[in-house]
């Protein structure tokens, strides 16, 4: 229920990282994906793509880690590691 | 995946849920022609989840609505299932209840006041800001929202979703001891707020009286917190069970959201500036003071002025606190016992954002089998969106980063649930046949 409005606000940071690097294209995104986050990484990959078009992150590749360490800080978190951008 | 011509970037960003906002104007000819506040925050499903779920699991299910309102949805909630059943709290419980709801005004009025819009007026990008310049009056505030932030934890058990709040009363009473524990804090608390108010008092006010139907609820002993009669400034007067007979809400294809207005009549405003205006009298002699002082009198139709009313009513919330405190006995039993029966039940309570209705079907054995919910957010929607269409007419020359700036401070005057995210409009202005804007 509330992944569209995280991919948004997601989105919206990649898109302000790549200004401020005056890309022109994010080719790669690396999402860390902890072992408590109620998401798989199917689902999210949808939502990526969904949110990612009409963007400037529209066609990137996505990595996606998954942490399993369950005592990890991030456990239950979705964290933006790197993007790749070109130009 | 990267090659010479693609470099990385490290970011170790948290992925977070923000509220959504946005706001599409059409201008056409120097005209405004179009206004849509756009909420695009996903349908949260509420009414849904609780469809099936026993009545007394009701307010810990919609405390989870929102982080800093709970209280108003765990009261609108036992209210309701309690007029479902027949039942009736009263006593040391009600005044309680009363107590509880004092600190949820504290908290969420004083994070509005000192670190929303107060930023807005002095032109601070936020508190953080602001407290270079204002270190005492952010202290201060913070202070003041950790005492109502002290009151909900002690009756509600926790700040935030609190869990000690029952159908027919709390799974605990507290002890008179722990009450007058507070009272030093609250009495400091109270008078800081008042001085604070002062400088409050001296902020620019842009000049925008508005025609408004202010909507809120009205006792005849007490300024509302649970119960009364929904009252407006044109007429209306009528029991909280003829909600829906009086208020239609409508879906509109850009927001999530449901836009009510009142039947036949249009948009209504509800929320600290309506409950002031039509419940004045009933404030405590040191709210009017302090209301007097610093030159807000009802009825004003101002909706910038709208943080001059939330202090008035972290004071009035202080001053009840007090009352209640003084005047505490804790009662035989922490509940009533609630039998459930079949039937509807209504409930009103004013959130810190207006008035918050719930509606509940329940059959025999106690369960759900239809929820209705009104927030105040939802309520002011129309009437955000006839404060933006006539600012923008007014300041259709300025270029997009003011105006942006002034319908974010326009919007911000009804404490949107979705202003948790400190600058959160996206402002998108289609102009055509008027001349360029410098």
């Amino acid at each position: 229920m509330h992944e569209s409005s995280m991919m948004t606000g997601l989105m919206r940071q990649i898109e302000s990282i790549a200004r401020v690097q005056d890309a022109t294209r994010v080719v790669g995104v690396t999402l860390r994906i902890g072992v408590m986050t109620n998401i798989s990484p199917d689902h999210l990959r949808e939502h990526f793509a969904m949110a990612a078009r009409g963007t400037i992150a529209e066609d990137a590749d996505l990595s996606i880690v998954e942490e399993e360490n369950p005592a990890s800080p991030f456990a239950n978190q979705i964290l933006l590691e790197a993007i790749d951008v070109a130009g | 995946m990267a090659d010479s011509k693609t470099r990385q970037i490290k970011v170790d960003y948290l992925a977070r849920v923000e509220g959504e906002g946005g706001l599409q104007v059409k201008i056409r000819d120097d005209q405004v022609q179009e206004v849509h506040l756009r909420i695009f925050e996903p349908p949260r499903l509420f009414e849904g989840f609780l469809r099936g779920r026993h009545f007394t699991e009701a307010p810990d299910i919609t405390a989870r609505i929102c982080g800093i309102c709970p209280i108003a949805y765990q009261m609108s909630a036992v209210h309701a299932m309690e007029n479902a059943c027949g039942a009736s709290v009263g006593g040391q419980l009600r005044a309680l209840r009363r107590l509880m709801y004092c600190g949820e005004w504290i908290e969420s009025h004083a994070l509005h006041v000192f670190m929303l819009h107060a930023p807005d007026f002095l032109g601070y990008e936020d508190a953080i800001q602001m407290s270079h310049m204002h270190p005492e009056l952010v202290k201060d505030a913070l202070y003041v929202k950790k005492v109502g932030n002290e009151i909900v934890s002690l009756l509600g058990g926790r700040e935030i979703h609190p869990v000690n709040a029952r159908v027919g009363g709390f799974y605990k009473a507290p002890a008179r001891e722990r009450l007058n524990e507070l009272v030093e804090r609250l009495r400091w608390a109270r008078d800081a707020t008042r001085e604070a108010a002062d400088i409050l008092a001296r902020l620019e006010f842009p000049d925008f009286e508005q025609d408004y139907e202010f909507v809120a609820l009205s006792h005849p002993d007490e300024y509302p917190f649970c119960e009364g009669r929904i009252v407006s400034n044109k007429g209306l007067d009528f029991p909280i069970e003829e909600f829906y007979d009086r208020i239609e809400e409508e879906q509109v294809p850009y927001s999530t959201a449901l836009h009510s207005r009142i039947r036949g009549r249009g948009a209504y405003h509800v929320g600290p500036l309506a409950r002031f205006n039509l419940n004045y009298e009933k404030l405590s002699a040191g709210a009017r003071e302090a209301a007097r002082a610093i030159g807000l009198e009802p009825p004003c139709r101002n909706p910038f002025k709208s943080i001059l009313a939330r202090a008035v009513e972290i004071i009035y919330a202080f001053d009840e606190a007090l009352r209640i405190i003084e005047q505490y006995e804790p009662p035989p039993e922490p509940a009533i016992a609630v039998a459930p029966r079949a039937g509807v039940g209504h409930g009103c309570t004013e959130a810190p954002r207006g008035i918050l209705y719930h509606r509940y079907r329940i059959d025999g054995e106690g369960i759900i089998r239809d929820a209705r919910i009104a927030p105040p957010t939802a309520q002011n929607q129309k009437i955000m969106e006839s404060d933006l269409r006539e600012l923008i007419g007014r300041n259709i020359g300025d270029d997009e980063e003011k105006l942006t700036l002034k319908c974010e401070q326009a919007i911000r005057n009804y404490d949107p649930c979705i202003s948790c995210s400190c600058h959160f409009l996206k402002l998108e202005i289609d102009r055509t046949g008027g001349p360029d804007p410098t």
